[in-house]
């Protein structure tokens, strides 16, 4: 008998093995798993919904330490009626990395607790000692910190006199910022990007069933975005008005920094909330033109005013032209403008696939990387939405991290819970940052949420595929090489990426650039131009590794 | 008009009744015999003992109204309204002339007529709360919606019925006062929440007083317990939408042109949600190809067929072109046709062809912001900078004025 039934269910095994195999799910291409951290974005929620309680959770990922491991800050609330930070609570925070997936609350002996309601942050070695510096946007208040290079930092807000109240609009209100040479005289400028004319003792009220919820922007008067000019000294200069940057007010959300059109000066696209986006074409010397109409970029196909939120400006389709991915609001799905090599753009959001995934989904924050090293960048995006009382189901308001991954040639396919992502409940997600940080060749996403402890999702993508990273040192450019583009060419692909710490909504990933390489163990040949104009070349440069590269010839 | 039928014949039967009992005088034993017949709707024979009543009574306004309305049903109106003069003449004071006049001015379809003589009856004492809800019926058919929410009033202090609710809260709804309707349809449904009416009523008040969540609760009920009432259908798919809940807007939508294909509004909607069709877009473009076949000289089954193909796949497809114009032919006043082609053409190039349609669109519709961006890309692809700038100025304008409500 015991032959017989083993012949039977050899035969069902044979039967039915394969129609068993398929009915496996397959492994998911892109998993992350999820790791708690000791901090909880606290914005003050109040009963009577003030605007900044919403748009908080900057988010930056970057080596303070020079110890070669990825650490993490978060930019915190405050009080909303003093916009101080009268608790501990509020405190900023600064997390260092062992390598080995502990970090350690550092900000005391750092001094970045910070004092105001902050909401973003922006990495940038700003005077080039080899010390990532960091600039802090907030509440009618924003801080320039410069790292000391002992693990400390100081605050150099008024010697770098970049928090000055704008004489037309006062105190503005920045929600992201980005380190860029602009003038390629190899020192990091700011563009700091404000949001909406903001004022508790005129904040508007809009009841909502069950009370008050968050306004609409249009209840609020535009502002304009900064831009200061480094003079080298520790000090800027505000060209805010020279440039042509204050000419155009409006709400921005984000900034994305990228030389869209080759031309060698580094061009900036600001998100807007229910308005045109701005493309400020860099036109030399750091005078710029507003062309985001001209560049087919201002609006969707539809010329719809959407709630344009976080945007990361890279490459997604490896042409070597960087294309813009933003998002919004549930109902207005999240844009993706293809750069079409001819100085505009062309909205592919539908025929991405982009369209209908992405139709249901609030999202704040993309970043945009190869998550599962197959060559194609993906995009990873914080959901959650602006309101807290829609008058929709609450799952709502509240909802799951997405990753969307490129199938190729930018289509999109969306991993939620596939991912790993549903591993935490939902929750109102809002800045994140990029980066390594356990040096597995996988990259990680750290992820803020509004009354909720923030999220590290520990990227464990499977399959073998291998990868490189580039740290690059300017010497004649600015030292962190904000602008530099990379080519990197393998037997089966061509790919293109841009020194950019600019991800997201409110954050900054200031690790290096990471490319994925599939199948290939190594590189045929990288191509680095330097923001000074220097193009360097390496050959054979093997896979699964960090590469740390600096710019040849003499020093600025 | 079968309500109307039916009370026909009960105010004959009601007239009647006077003359049952003992032998009568010639008047009105033929006044009995005329009733009786019209009462059967023999008209032959009713017409025949009628005339004879008032050639024997010629002040009987009772005989003169039952022979107005047998002329009326006859098709011999100029007779029939003869007769009512008549009626009007000998008994305008009359409760049950008043209300057989209100009846038969309603056959005229003088509904305003109808209403007041209606009115009138239900004023005299005892006339009960039956009449005041005939009133207020009458009255709001009339379009006069406040002596319908007053004879509601009344019809509902005589008696504290559902439909006594219901009819005062539709006269709330004509007069323009929602949160007054509310709580009366609300009554209405909760006391017969079996009442397919009521539950249709109740539903579609709560959507248009913003109550998406209740309303949504109401109709997914009401749905489920009649499954081929369309307009329940209908605006299940609305609150579905208002809930954000699309995809279940499209399926109820499309439930809604299987169960009556005739209404024009599941296509709308459908036009306007298009690209949360998904998985059903195909369903979505076969409706819309089978409206165009049954109305091939409609320009709107045409014009969202193309709008549905276009959301498909190969939004730039010839045929695509080929409907938008087609929609063009049959009403050349509708601005949407004129905007999408042009918009189509602008993406083909075609800059002088995609100026004409979008200018025309504008032309037709100057307050929509969309064609006026259109043309600003147009201009500024054809090196007219001046003519985009102007453009775009407007498109900010007009967008501006939509979005900017002031204060919340």
């Amino acid at each position: 008998m015991r032959a017989a039934i083993t012949v039977t269910v050899g035969v069902l095994t044979a039967l039915l093995g394969p129609a068993l195999w398929r009915g496996v799910p397959a492994e998911p291409p892109i998993h992350f798993v999820y790791r708690p951290i000791a901090f909880t974005l606290d914005v003050c929620e109040t009963p009577e919904r003030h605007a900044p309680e919403t748009m908080a959770g900057g988010v930056a990922v970057f080596d303070y330490n020079n110890d070669g491991y990825l650490d993490i800050f978060f930019a915190n609330g405050a009080d909303i009626r003093t916009l101080k930070k009268t608790s501990p609570k509020y405190s900023n925070r600064l997390f260092a990395n062992d390598g080995k997936g502990h970090f350690t609350d550092v900000t005391e002996k750092a001094g970045l607790a910070g004092g105001g309601y902050d909401t973003a942050a922006a990495v940038g070695d700003y005077d080039n000692d080899g010390n990532e510096d960091l600039f802090v946007g907030g509440v009618h208040g924003n801080r320039l910190y410069r790292n000391n290079g002992d693990g400390t930092f100081t605050d150099v807000t008024k010697k770098a006199e970049i928090d000055q109240p704008d004489s037309e609009y006062g105190p503005l209100w920045s929600v992201g910022a980005a380190w860029v040479d602009v003038n390629n005289d190899g020192l990091l400028d700011l563009f700091v990007v404000n949001y909406l004319s903001w004022d508790i003792r005129t904040e508007p009220v809009c009841p909502t069933a069950g009370g008050r919820d968050y306004c609409d922007p249009k209840f609020y008067k535009k502002t304009p975005n900064q831009l200061f000019l480094n003079n080298g000294d520790g000090t800027f200069r505000d060209v805010s008005a020279e440039s042509g940057i204050r000419a155009h007010p409006g709400k921005g959300m984000g900034a994305g920094i990228a030389d869209f059109d080759l031309d060698g000066w580094m061009d900036i696209f600001v998100t807007n909330d229910k308005l045109d986006n701005f493309l400020f074409h860099n036109k030399g010397g750091g005078k710029f033109e507003e062309v985001a109409f001209e560049a087919n970029v201002a609006l969707r196909e539809d010329a719809e005013w959407i709630s344009g939120m976080g945007l990361d400006f890279r490459d997604i389709d490896n042409d070597g032209y960087p294309d813009i991915v933003f998002v919004a609001l549930d109902e207005e799905t999240f844009p993706i403008f293809r750069n079409t090599g001819k100085g505009d753009f062309a909205d592919v959001t539908r025929s991405s696939g982009m369209g209908a995934l992405s139709l249901p989904m609030a999202g704040y924050s993309p970043t945009v990387c190869d998550f599962d090293n197959d060559g194609w960048k993906d995009i990873f995006v914080t959901r959650g939405h602006v309101e807290v009382m829609l008058p929709v189901r609450q799952g709502q308001v509240e909802q799951h991290n997405t990753v969307f991954r490129n199938l190729g040639g930018a289509r999109f396919a969306a991993l939620t819970a596939d991912a790993g992502l549903a591993a935490q409940p939902p929750r109102r997600h809002r800045g994140s940052a990029v980066g390594d940080l356990n040096g597995d060749g996988r990259v990680d996403v750290v992820v803020s949420a509004i009354g909720a402890p923030a999220e590290i999702w520990m990227n464990d993508s499977p399959g073998g595929n291998h990868w490189l990273e580039f740290q690059l040192e300017g010497t004649k450019s600015n030292r962190d090489a904000i602008g530099a583009r990379i080519k990197v060419v393998t037997r089966t692909a061509t790919q293109y990426n841009h020194v950019s710490f600019s991800f997201g909504y409110a954050s900054s990933s200031a690790g290096p650039v990471h490319f994925g390489l599939g199948p290939d163990k190594s590189a045929d040949t990288v191509e680095i131009r330097w923001p000074s104009g220097v193009v360097q070349e390496l050959k054979n440069v093997a896979g699964d590794r960090l590469v740390r590269v600096k710019e040849p010839g003499p020093p600025r | 008009m079968k309500c109307h039928r039916t009370a026909v014949l009960a105010v004959v039967a009601w007239l009647l009744l006077p003359l049952a009992g003992p032998a009568q005088p010639p008047a009105q034993d033929n006044l009995r015999q005329g009733l009786v017949a019209l009462t059967k709707n023999d008209l032959v024979h009713a017409r025949e003992f009628l005339e004879r009543a008032v050639k024997l009574d010629p002040r009987s306004a009772v005989a003169w109204v039952a022979l107005a309305q047998t002329y009326l049903k006859s098709g011999q109106r100029d007779m029939a309204a003869k007769a009512a003069g008549n009626a009007e003449q000998f008994g305008a004071n009359t409760p049950p002339v008043q209300h057989a006049l209100a009846l038969f001015c309603a056959g005229t379809g003088d509904l305003a007529r109808a209403a007041e003589w209606e009115r009138r009856f239900a004023a005299t004492p005892g006339a009960g709360a039956q009449a005041a809800a005939n009133a207020a019926t009458l009255s709001l058919e009339a379009g006069q919606p406040e002596e319908a929410v007053k004879w509601a009033g009344t019809a509902l202090r005589g008696a504290d019925t559902p439909g006594a609710h219901h009819l005062l809260g539709k006269a709330y709804q004509a007069a323009g006062r929602p949160d007054s309707a509310l709580p009366e349809l609300r009554r209405a449904f909760e006391q017969a929440p079996a009442q397919e009416v009521f539950l249709s009523d109740f539903g579609q008040a709560l959507l248009e007083h913003g109550d998406f969540a209740e309303a949504l609760g109401v109709l997914a009920k009401g749905h489920r317990q009649f499954p081929k009432n369309a307009q329940i259908a209908l605006a299940y798919g609305v609150a579905c939408y208002a809930q954000r809940r699309a995809a279940e807007s499209v399926s109820a939508f499309l439930e809604v042109i299987r169960l009556d294909p005739t209404v024009e509004q599941p296509y709308v909607f459908l036009g306007r949600i298009l690209e949360h069709a998904g998985g059903r877009l195909p369903e979505v473009i076969a409706s819309y190809a089978a409206w165009e076949k049954k109305a091939p000289e409609n320009y709107l089954p045409v014009f969202l067929h193309a709008k549905a193909l276009a959301a498909s796949s190969n939004r730039d497809a010839p045929e695509i072109e080929t409907k938008l114009r087609r929609s063009i032919e049959l009403n050349g006043a509708f601005w949407e046709s004129h905007l999408e082609l042009g918009a189509l053409l602008s993406r083909h190039s075609k800059w002088p062809d995609a100026t004409r349609e979008l200018s025309r669109s504008i032309e037709l519709n100057p307050g929509q912001s969309r064609a006026h961006y259109e043309l600003a890309r147009v201009y500024l692809r054809m090196g007219k900078p001046d003519l985009a700038r102007a453009e775009r100025a407007e498109y900010e304008r007009l967008k501006s004025a939509e979005t900017d409500t002031g204060r919340p």
